[in-house]
């Protein structure tokens, strides 16, 4: 047998197979039937060729073959352009019902000798003779097979759809092939050309076969593809045994039986693996996944219902759906909880846009829809939605849906429904194979959505308890936080108010203790009266001083006291007072030098209340007077531009740390050096000051090199408009009389 | 430091550790009148000194006794602290003479070692030398 005469079996045995492949892969489709009849009529075609080329010499079983030949070929064009309308997806034509009568006029026609006749006898076998209806024949032939082309190619060129162009990229490539198997009319006339176009056959199986399972050219049932997997593996299981079987016999010489248990073994052992391996590489290169993506999602499903975090669960979701199902895109869309209108967010999408995402449910169209139905919702679908849709308003969304869908490149949404409510949507891409979801992917995804949606809901309420949980123990934290802090700040009230009583204690009962010694040491005789009264007069002195101090703090607690205000002349005020603390039994006794230190410029009158801030002067004195244990007391004078006379009265005496500069104005602060009480009075003396002087709108503050390095008391109080009136209060005045002139 | 002119006393030599001249010049009379031997200071770093070198029989202690920094400090809690911890001088009955009256610091007083104290305000000079006397009668007993 020559080569030549077997290419056409070959090709026969090919496209049997693909016919019946697509035939009992899904009958129903029209696409399949018209594929189906196109491959059993090249079948008949290569196999009624194939007959004749053996046929040898003889003229009569030739011409018989051949025109079984021309039963498979004549309705071949016919079902060409039928299968490129429904490619092209156009309904069936005119021109095609007399496509079909007219060639099916041929095909009775072909049995006669007006068609064929006669044979020539070529070097690689023979052939028929055309006769005068095979021109004819041969022109529809042509006429059609160019509409076929006609119809495809222009949609081909002008398709969008990345996954329809590549398909028919196939197809025409497919069908290239074959329309050059049409060289095989030559020899009927007599041309001698070798009919390797009949192995043409074979490549156009072997594309569409590719096509059709990689890319869901056609679809293609799942118990098919199967079948497919496990004839293969049948197939290859017994050629290679015989293979084994024939090598074995002929290189060793074993008794017949035992040839067949070994082979018998070797079969068996060969049979599962060889299975496997060609199932594992059907669905990396054909198939992707015959079956395990479907377990996986059933698993997946499963597994959903022990999740409680919803980032898990989306994550799981998204991902395995990708994964499996070989996707190139997946997300989820969640509804945000108890907001009203609708708002979704996006969970977490693969593949995706972000920014696209959202814009499928821009409209509450499609949310409306799916709650409505309930189902997923593929986008293949929309036309005939659209179709079907009563509404205009309908038919529009769909549309626009369907835009938005191609838009981000989604192919199907899956509502995630939990408690008849949409809770959100699962938008799938195309899977990578370019196959099409089947009715199976559907009713698992459906299954899966449902789980994931009652997971999801479950987490969100989880969650939302989590959240109400963290949120009460942060408010019961707060709270405790705020009592703790409150309480705390009350101890500190508290301590103050200790503090105070402990020292005005202590500081009241120190004069009256005074008073009541020198008394008793009069009653005992060891104080003269004039002894008892020195001291009883101090103590009285001290008593009310402190008593006044206590009084008057409590008088500026709040609101800035009031200050009868007027031009004073500080230079003056504090000449008068100099002397007088010079005499202080404390200066006299450390012989501190008291000066005052002559500015250049003139000293200009303030505007303050005389009468208070000669009761700063004089504790800011008897202060740097106490604690300065021999040196001097210096007053000196400062203008600032702020329109201020500042006074500074410093000392060579102890000084001030850092630390208790700070607490120095301070009535009573807990803590070391805490209560600045002056020694002799009540101990709020600078802080009575600070009042004061704050009240006649000036500063107060204290400077210090540190410890027995001095300090500096300054004051600051604004300097009066109009220096030309002039009034002097040299010292506070006596109050405790009064005579109501105007009443005498 | 005010010291008194006269040789050590049989009935005593006492410290006075006070801030308060008025107070301080009264109880000095009255005691050295009294024929104690009467040592009195208002610094406390003084009155430790003295308290090694001058070994009295008891010391009159104020507690509240003002610092540069602070005028209530409370160093004759300090002094106290000190004087008890020191071996030499722990043995020194210590009567706090102080103005703040209160259980606390009668309490603080007493955990620390304090002998005796006095709430200067409501006592009078004769009631405090009656004080001393007795603790230093007291002191003296146990010591032979």
């Amino acid at each position: 047998m020559q080569l030549s005469q077997v290419l056409p079996l070959l090709s026969a045995i090919f496209i049997f197979f693909l016919g019946n492949f697509v035939f009992w892969g899904n009958r129903r489709q029209k696409i399949n039937i018209v594929f189906a009849l196109f491959c059993f009529g090249s079948t008949i075609w290569f196999f009624g060729t194939f007959m004749m080329f053996i046929s040898g010499a003889n003229v009569e079983l030739a011409l018989f073959w051949d025109r079984i030949v021309y039963l498979g070929v004549a309705l071949l064009p016919a079902f060409m352009y039928h299968l490129s309308l429904i490619l092209t997806h156009k309904k069936e034509t005119k021109t095609l019902y007399f496509g079909y009568i007219l060639l099916t006029l041929f095909l009775i026609l072909s049995q006669t000798h007006y068609f064929i006749d006669g044979i020539y006898t070529f070097s690689w076998g023979v052939h028929s003779q055309a006769r005068i209806l095979h021109h004819f024949f041969l022109l529809t032939f042509f006429v059609y097979v160019a509409l076929f082309y006609f119809n495809i190619y222009p949609y081909y060129k002008q398709t969008k759809n990345r996954l329809e162009k590549l398909k028919l990229r196939f197809v025409l490539a497919a069908f290239v092939f074959l329309t050059l198997g049409a060289l095989g009319y030559l020899p009927a006339y007599g041309i001698d050309i070798y009919p390797f176009s009949y192995f043409f056959g074979v490549v156009f199986a072997i594309i569409f076969a590719y096509a059709i399972l990689k890319l869901r050219f056609i679809s293609i049932k799942l118990a098919v593809k199967k079948t497919t997997v496990y004839v293969t593996s049948m197939i290859t299981t017994v050629s290679l045994t015989f293979l084994f079987w024939w090598l074995f016999n002929n290189t060793f010489a074993v008794a017949e039986n035992h040839a067949y248990i070994i082979t018998l073994i070797f079969a068996l052992v060969l049979a599962t693996p060889l299975h496997k391996l060609i199932e594992k590489y059907s669905n990396k290169y054909l198939f992707y996944s015959l079956e395990t993506y479907q377990q996986t999602i059933i698993s997946l499903a499963n597994k959903l219902n022990t999740i409680i975090d919803l980032d898990k669960i989306i994550d799981l979701v998204v991902d395995t759906i990708k994964a499996t199902m070989s996707l190139d895109r997946s997300g989820v869309l969640l509804i945000d909880d108890d907001v009203q209108p609708v708002k979704y967010h996006i969970a977490k999408v693969v593949g995706f846009n972000e920014k696209n995402g959202i814009s499928l449910v821009q409209d509450n169209f499609l949310t409306q829809y799916l709650t409505k139905t309930q189902k997923p919702l593929v986008k293949e679908e929309f036309d005939f939605l659209s179709e079907q849709a009563e509404k205009s308003v309908d038919k529009q969304s769909f549309i626009t849906l369907k835009d938005h869908m191609s838009k981000i490149e989604a192919s199907l949404c899956l509502p995630l429904i939990s408690q008849n409510k949409l809770a959100g949507i699962i938008v799938l891409g195309a899977k990578t194979s370019g196959e099409a979801y089947t009715k199976e992917d559907l009713d698992l995804l459906t299954v899966l959505a449902n789980q994931a949606a009652v997971a999801i809901t479950n987490a969100r309420y989880y969650k939302e308890t989590k959240d109400f949980n963290a949120t009460l123990q942060t408010k019961v934290d707060d709270q405790t936080r705020d009592i703790k802090q409150q309480s705390q700040h009350l101890q500190e009230l508290l301590d103050v108010k200790n503090d105070f009583l402990r020292v005005a204690n202590h500081q009241l009962n120190t004069p009256l203790s005074v008073v009541r010694n020198a008394f008793e040491l009069m009653q005992d005789k060891t104080y003269t009266a004039k002894q008892a009264m020195e001291a009883i007069q101090n103590g009285f002195e001290r008593l009310n001083s402190v008593i006044g101090d206590f009084l008057k703090a409590y008088d500026l607690e709040g609101e800035k006291m009031e200050m009868k205000a007027e031009p004073v002349d500080m230079s003056a005020m504090i000449e008068r007072l100099l002397p007088e603390k010079q005499k202080l039994k404390l200066a006299v006794e450390r012989n501190l030098k008291l000066s005052i230190e002559k500015p250049k410029f003139k000293i200009p009158l303030v505007f303050c209340d005389p009468k208070q801030i000669i009761n700063v002067i004089s504790n800011l004195l008897d202060n740097a007077v106490f604690y300065t244990n021999k040196g001097s007391v210096t007053v000196s004078y400062k203008l600032l531009k702020s329109d201020h006379l500042k006074v500074n009265i410093q000392d060579t005496g102890a000084g001030i740390t850092e630390e208790d500069k700070k607490s120095m104005f301070q009535k009573f602060v807990r803590g070391k050096g805490a209560t600045q009480l002056h020694p002799d009075g009540s101990g709020l003396g600078l802080y009575i000051a600070k009042k004061i002087v704050e009240g006649n709108n000036g500063e107060i503050n204290v400077t210090s090199q540190g410890p027995n390095k001095g300090s500096t008391f300054s004051f600051t109080l604004p300097v009066y408009e109009n220096q030309e009136v002039g009034k002097i209060i040299p010292t506070p005045m006596d109050e405790s009389v009064v005579i109501f002139e105007e009443n005498n | 430091m005010k010291t008194t002119g006269i040789m050590r006393s049989d009935k005593g030599r006492i410290l006075f550790v006070e801030d308060e001249k008025l107070l301080l010049d009264m109880y000095h009379d009255f005691f050295e009148r009294n024929g104690y031997d009467f040592l009195s200071t208002g610094d406390i770093k003084e009155a430790m000194i003295v308290t090694r070198f001058e070994k009295p029989d008891a010391i009159l202690l104020d507690i509240i006794i003002p610092k540069p920094e602070n005028t209530v400090a409370e160093q004759g809690y300090e002094f106290l602290e000190e004087i008890k911890k020191n071996p030499e001088t722990k043995d020194v009955p210590i009567i706090v003479f102080t103005n703040l009256n209160t259980e606390k610091d009668r309490e603080k007083s007493r955990q620390m070692g304090a002998a005796a104290y006095i709430f200067k305000k409501d006592t009078s000079p004769r009631k405090v030398l009656e004080t001393v006397a007795e603790i230093i009668e007291k002191h003296r007993k146990k010591t032979k």
